[in-house]
């Protein structure tokens, strides 16, 4: 394996990122602190900046692409999810959802990229229509603040981390609760189903990365190595790896099954806080609170 | 020697010349003698010289007879009466017998008698006559043996001032000055007398000689006195012992600078030589040092032969063969040789050295009691004796007492300083003792000794345990040496050593060579348990401690897995460790502080208890509770356990400051709070100061004290001697967060720049920018300043990183909702800010109203019903939004027309300079035609064309004087036309110095609050040339009541700059309690409990700092705000009181051995 920083981009954003997204068509999304969701073209060597969006009275705290790659999801402390064409890189026409005060925090796609989830200070996950922003039967509050929230890439099951460690697993179709995994004492910030929807990681600021089997809801294995808060995990598209970042500034690739450490990106000087691997896996970005995005060759 | 002796002596008969010869070798009976020399009336003479006979005959006791007899004929007899010399003869004679025979005898008794006796003689002899040399010679004498020889000498030296040749007083002076240790003096004198007499009594002059050059330290001259003795008298004991010594110091000094070139001691002389050499030389000083001590040995025997006729009483001698015994281990026959010298003299020294040799004989045969005695009583006979007292220090070890060993072996090194071995056991002793000054002594002595001696592992080894508590680089590197040392010697480097490099290789930070170390230590354990099991006869012991050691290696590597961020590996060891050895506390504890860096609060609760089961008392395990609920805030939990640590602690001597400080913590933050009376306030703050002030006497140099007092300090008005305490503390460590936050602190009141870097440096430093409670801080600061953007931007992040606490999310909307106002109350408005400001007053709103449907909690850091009011006053100030907009459009509008008319204005201006550059152009054209005209004109009539050509220029110049005469200026090109054409637009001079004046005005606003600046410059730059001079006036006051009013605000945080002033202190805190408290008088809620005034930067309470570095340490802060100005229609920022924060640390985990 060749692991080396490809590119990098200085002041990507204003001040921190905390999200990234990787699309099937070579557009990496960023938002922040600063309140823009950016659009960049991945030209093989460099990030090219293509978009900036304006949208949010406060900081983005996390963005999404549709699998198809045609819509970007935004997530911002002002309580709205927008909405943004990146074909035509301009607002969707559906715009602003209003979600309410503490009731979006981080938003994901469902497979089929019709609606959006996102979790609620009250442990609830509200989904909502892309393409009219009405909001769906979410699912139940289950506790405390949903941190994270991803959807199985079968579209089978959606989990959601909370503030007090623990993790939740619905039945999408069923709209019911599959497991509830008491995974860590601390907030998980990250969640990553497999390729295969078969294994969910989940990361917390207890430092640790836990993989479980969502079958059964049992955990497999613990991973550690971070020094602090897990911020963002990301599954290789081939299942093999996954990646993680921490505020602890490192970058770290694991393999799934040796469970060991394949390589740790120490280039970064500032908190990370976002990874996404792109469509084939050979390549993954990482952005830090400084404002900086690194991308990764990792073949 | 005098002319040949006679024979015989003759006595004149009386009444006849016949006369009786008396052969001296066939002397009669003594009382036949007397019988003849009492009737003939012999002279005294004859008496005397027949008395020196029986004395050479040995016949003592005849001579004495003789002699008193012949005293009392001489003093009865009246035919005697004028002999005075001849009597003064006989009484000195019988003096100096006396003497002579006390000088012989032993017994104290008989000896005090012989010289009272030999007293009486010299005293009759005085009464003769006073200045007789003889008696004075004598009396010299009776000093000397007296021991009393300063006025021996003074009596010696009267017999020699007036006859510079008399031998017995140069002897006894030069014996006088050499027992004064004046030896220089004494060597003069001695070789007077043989410059005056070289051959009589030649063998005493020259010993005396001898032991001169040997205490003057040239030995080689001294040695050749001696053999001269020996020559003269073949069995001369003392000058035999002598040589011996002499060859014995010889060899030994011989021996050591061998020694010294073999180990490279002796830089200077090896500096040249090739190793070849070195060890060349060095063969050849050790074959000397052999032949020196054979031949010393052969001296020893020499005089043991020559002793044994004298019956073996030479003290020196014994001493010299005691010590021979005791080096081919005879240890009887040592201590006995010893013990009879100890009999045979009255030297104190060289009973000392008996004393020492018995001793050490007890010493080597086990018997401490018996050893320590005589070691005792050779150092108070001779206290500068350093063997002795190095041998007390070995007993003293022995018997544990390290104090009085370490007493005996400094008096060793006050006379030695080198000495290696005392050096050496000092290291030792001192290396472990609780005092650091002795530490530090220790490190002083090994460090010397790893100087002087480069390859003595033990003393790298020592320093490097010496160093192990207060500088690991150096301790490590003096491991690694005593490693390499080994190494090169081929020697197995002990598991242990490998253990210590591990464990501080870890304590360096250097993770992954730990780890090898440690791998390679524990595999050394595993081989040696192997080998020690595999052994017929198994020691039980050894095997015991190197499972022991196993332990510790293992506990060592869980501890650095868990540094390595592999806790659950970690676990695995600590679980293992306690199933193998469950009284093994620091497991259970390490699995406490993993479960607790993780969250996981009742597992830790669970090890904790287990602790508890095993040691009721365990210290470590209480301030582990104590600081989970201080964790949790609860302060009550806190106290109790703390004060049980104390009342267990005050069990033992060793006071631990530990929970002092919490202790002083949680009074010092009891005081915080707004709502806490006064009295009980002061009450509390002197509990801290008194508990920081014990810390403090117990550890004088424990910084967490020092910044707990210093709060305290700080928190009643003592800002600037705060300041120098947290200054100082921040130079001693830059590893307490808190003195950065505190620092933060004390700037926050005036100096914006400096508070924020403290905070950011804080942040950066110790809390991977993630401390809730430092970005609250930071947060504040910027709000204080009106830095709107920085405060969101700061809040933001903290609520990104946060998103569960309310706190944050509150001051976020208080921010928006202050930014806005003070955008509203700005004089100039601008549609694209009021609009930036709608739109953070619906952010605000939205805050506010999710904010007042929680359920009211003392964990929110806020009440639901204040941010209820708070989201109504946002409505209604969004309610007015829309008419502060219509004003900026309007003002906008206004702008863009004055815009408009500066461009019309400008454009004219423009239009006009063109003009008069036209203008000025043909005017030039004209003159050059003109001039060119008058010259050819001036060619043409020369001289009426030149009066001419005067009146035409003299009449040019009048025109244009009177053109510019009316401004009052000269001018004599069109560019000063320009110029002045602007002027004209400007205001006039008097104007505008006025007009400086109010922007030096401005200009002090803009620093104090630097964000309304950006905004307002613009505006002012385009209106202020404009302005009526009413309108300025009116503004300019504006401006200034505005400034007061922010002024105001900062004031009672100015007033603390105020160094000497502390009573002023208490004043402005009162006058802001009471505000506090009418202000809740004014608010629906009339709870005094309410800590949160309405808008107020309160941080929050909880804190989740789960990664910290030392798991088990606390951060216990509270925070509050004491100073504010509710006045909602004020854009001014709430002044309020910084607030301290402590931290007291606990190594419950950072105990790695």
């Amino acid at each position: 394996m060749v692991y080396t920083t490809v590119a990098t981009q200085e002041k990507a954003h204003d001040g921190a990122i905390w999200s990234l997204a990787w699309s099937a068509n070579d557009l990496v999304v960023s938002g922040g602190l600063d309140g823009k969701v950016k659009a960049w073209g991945w030209t093989g060597s460099k990030l090219e900046p293509r978009v900036a969006f304006d949208g949010h009275a406060l900081s983005v705290v996390s963005v999404a692409i549709n699998p198809a790659g045609t819509v970007a999801a935004s997530s911002s402390m002002d309580g709205t999810i927008a909405l943004w064409d990146l074909q035509t890189l301009a607002p969707a026409s559906r715009g602003v959802i209003d979600a309410d005060a503490m009731q979006c925090w981080t938003v994901a796609f469902s497979s089929n990229g019709e609606s959006i989830a996102t979790g609620g200070e009250k442990g609830n996950i509200s989904v909502f229509d892309v393409a009219t922003g009405n909001k769906h039967d979410g699912f139940e509050p289950r506790g405390k603040f949903s941190l994270s929230v991803a959807y199985s890439p079968n579209g089978r099951f959606v989990a959601c981390g909370a503030q007090d460690g623990i993790v939740h697993i619905f039945d999408v179709e069923q709209n019911k609760l599959m497991h509830k995994l008491e995974a860590h004492a601390m907030p998980v910030r990250a969640l990553a189903f497999s390729p295969d929807s078969a294994l969910l990681l989940t990361g917390s600021d207890d430092a640790l990365i836990k993989l479980h089997d969502v079958e059964h809801g049992n955990n497999l294995y613990t991973f550690s190595g971070h020094a602090s808060w897990i911020t963002s995990l990301a599954f290789s598209p081939n299942g093999v790896h996954f990646s993680s970042s921490s505020i602890d500034k490192k970058v770290k690739v694991w393999d799934i099954s040796t469970h060991e450490t394949l390589h740790t990106f120490d280039t970064h000087d500032d908190q990370v806080w976002a990874i996404a691997y792109n469509r084939t896996g050979d390549r993954m970005a990482s952005a830090a609170n400084n404002g900086k995005i690194h991308v990764y060759e990792c073949s | 020697m005098q002319a040949p002796a006679p024979t015989s002596i003759e006595i004149p008969l009386r009444g006849s010349n016949e006369v009786l010869e008396i052969e001296f070798a066939e002397l009669p009976d003594l009382g036949d003698l007397l019988g003849i020399l009492k009737q003939e009336k012999a002279r005294l003479r004859i008496w005397l010289v027949l008395a020196i006979q029986y004395y050479n005959q040995k016949m003592p006791e005849a001579c004495s007879q003789l002699l008193t007899a012949a005293s009392d004929a001489a003093s009865t007899e009246p035919e005697y009466a004028d002999a005075i010399q001849d009597r003064l003869s006989i009484l000195n004679a019988l003096g100096a017998f006396y003497l002579q025979q006390a000088v012989e005898e032993r017994d104290r008794e008989t000896r005090e008698a012989l010289l009272q006796k030999a007293t009486s003689q010299f005293n009759r002899a005085d009464t003769l006559d006073v200045h007789g040399t003889l008696n004075m010679v004598g009396k010299g004498m009776l000093f000397l043996l007296r021991n009393n020889y300063e006025r021996a000498a003074t009596q010696f030296r009267y017999v020699t001032a007036q006859n510079p040749a008399h031998i017995p007083a140069l002897m006894g002076q030069a014996c006088a000055a050499y027992n004064l240790k004046q030896f220089k003096e004494a060597l003069g004198l001695y070789r007077r007398v043989l410059r005056i007499n070289p051959t009589g009594s030649a063998a005493i002059v020259r010993y005396g000689i001898g032991v001169c050059l040997f205490k003057l330290k040239d030995l080689e001259r001294a040695q050749l006195a001696f053999k001269r003795v020996l020559e003269l008298v073949p069995d001369h004991l003392e000058a035999c012992v002598a040589l011996a010594t002499i060859e014995f110091n010889t060899g030994v000094d011989k021996e050591a600078s061998a020694t010294e070139m073999l180990t490279g001691r002796s830089a200077a002389t090896v500096a040249n030589l090739a190793p070849a050499q070195i060890s060349e030389q060095a063969s050849i000083l050790q074959q000397a040092a052999v032949a020196s001590v054979t031949s010393g040995m052969q001296l020893l025997q020499q005089a043991y032969k020559i002793s044994s006729e004298e019956n073996r009483d030479n003290a020196m001698l014994l001493n010299h063969l005691s010590n021979y015994f005791f080096s081919y281990r005879e240890l009887d026959k040592s201590a006995n040789l010893a013990l009879s010298a100890l009999h045979r003299s009255d030297v104190d020294e060289i009973k000392a050295i008996s004393c020492y040799l018995i001793g050490r004989k007890h010493h080597a045969a086990e018997d401490y009691d018996q050893a320590f005695q005589f070691y005792y009583q050779a150092n108070r006979l001779w206290d500068s004796f350093a063997l002795p007292q190095f041998g007390l220090g070995q007993l003293y070890i022995k018997k544990g007492d390290i104090a009085k060993a370490a007493e005996y072996l400094e008096k060793v090194l006050v006379k030695f300083p080198d000495n290696y071995e005392a050096s050496k056991i000092l290291g030792s002793l001192y290396v472990t003792s609780q005092y650091s000054n002795k530490r530090q002594r220790a490190q002083q002595l090994l460090h010397k000794i790893t100087v002087a001696q480069p390859k003595d592992v033990e003393a790298w080894i020592e320093l490097a345990q010496l160093q192990e508590q207060t500088d690991f680089a150096a301790a490590l590197e003096a491991y690694e040496t005593a490693a390499r040392l080994l190494l090169e010697a081929d020697i197995k480097i002990a598991p242990e050593i490998l253990n210590n490099i591990a464990t501080l290789r870890h304590k360096l930070g250097q993770l992954d060579k730990a780890q090898d170390m440690n791998a390679a230590a524990a595999a050394d354990v595993d081989q040696q348990i192997r080998d020690e099991e595999q052994n017929e006869m198994v020691d039980a012991q050894n095997l015991r401690s190197l499972n022991g050691l196993k332990v510790t290696i293992r506990y060592n590597r869980a501890r650095l897995l868990e540094d390595m961020n592999n806790p659950a590996d970690a676990e695995v060891i600590y679980r293992e460790l306690i199933q193998e050895h469950p009284t093994l506390i620091d497991c259970y504890l390490r699995l406490a502080a993993i479960a607790k860096n993780q969250g996981r609060i009742a597992a830790a609760a669970e090890w904790v208890r287990e602790v508890f089961a095993i040691q009721p008392h365990n210290p470590d395990a209480w301030c582990f509770v104590g600081n989970m609920h201080l964790s949790r805030y609860e302060w009550n939990l806190a106290q109790n356990k703390f004060e049980m640590l104390l009342k267990n602690n005050g069990k033992t001597n060793k006071v631990d400051p530990y929970p002092l400080i919490a202790l002083g913590n949680i009074f010092q933050q009891s005081a915080q709070p707004v709502s806490v009376p006064k009295a009980q306030m002061d009450k509390s703050y002197v509990r801290a100061a008194e508990f920081f002030t014990k810390a403090l006497q117990e550890d004088s140099r424990n910084i967490y004290a020092a910044n707990g007092l210093a709060c305290v300090m700080a928190e009643n008005g003592f800002v600037k001697e705060a300041e120098d305490v947290f200054l100082k503390v921040r130079e001693t460590t830059s590893e307490s967060a808190d003195v950065w936050t505190n620092l933060g602190h004390l700037y926050s009141s005036y100096d914006y720049t400096r508070s924020v870097k403290m905070y950011t440096n804080c942040l950066r430093k110790f809390h991977n920018d993630k401390d809730l409670d430092v970005l609250m801080h930071l947060a504040r600061v910027h709000y204080q300043f009106k830095k709107f953007d920085a405060c969101k931007s700061v809040l933001q992040q903290a609520f990104h990183l946060h998103p569960h606490e309310t706190v944050i999310r509150y001051h976020l909307a208080l921010c928006e909702e202050a930014f806005a106002e003070h955008t509203f109350a700005q004089e100039t408005l601008h549609p694209r800010d009021v609009t930036h400001a709608i739109a953070s007053l619906q952010v605000a709103h939205k805050i506010y109203d999710n904010l007042s449907k929680y359920p009211k909690s003392s964990r929110l850091g806020f009440t639901p019903a204040r941010a209820a009011q708070s989201a109504s006053r946002v409505a209604d100030m969004l309610a007015q939004s829309a008419q502060v907009m219509r004003r900026a459009e309007a003002q906008e509008a206004e702008r863009q027309r004055k815009a408009q008319e500066h461009e019309v204005l400008r454009k004219n201006l423009m239009e006009r300079k063109a003009a008069d550059e036209a203008v000025r152009q043909s005017k030039i054209a004209e003159e050059h035609a003109r001039l060119a005209l008058i010259a050819e004109t001036h060619r043409k009539r020369a001289d009426e064309a030149f009066a001419e050509f005067q009146a035409n220029a003299s009449a040019a110049a009048a025109a244009a004087a009177s053109k510019k005469s009316s401004r009052g200026r000269k001018a004599d090109t069109a560019m000063d036309d320009f110029v002045d054409d602007e002027e004209d637009s400007r205001p006039k001079k008097g104007r505008r110095s006025k007009d400086s004046g109010s922007s030096d005005e401005s200009e002090e606003d803009a620093a104090s609050t630097p964000s309304s600046s950006q905004g307002e410059d613009g505006g002012d730059g385009e209106t202020a040339p404009k302005a009526s001079k009413e309108e300025r006036k009116r503004r300019r006051e504006a401006r200034k009541k505005e400034k007061r009013s922010r002024d105001k605000a900062d004031k009672k945080s100015r007033q603390k700059r105020r160094r000497d002033d502390g009573s002023l202190e208490a004043e402005p805190r009162k006058a802001a309690r009471e505000a506090d408290s009418s202000d809740e008088d004014k608010g629906k809620s009339s709870s005094s409990s309410s800590r949160v005034p309405k808008r107020v930067f309160k941080s929050k309470e909880l804190i989740s700092d789960s990664d910290d570095d030392q798991p088990s340490s606390s951060v216990f802060r509270r925070d509050e705000d004491d100073d504010q100005d509710d006045d909602a229609n004020t854009a001014a920022a709430p002044a309020s009181t910084a607030t301290f924060t402590t931290k007291a640390r606990r190594a419950v985990e950072s105990d790695d051995e």
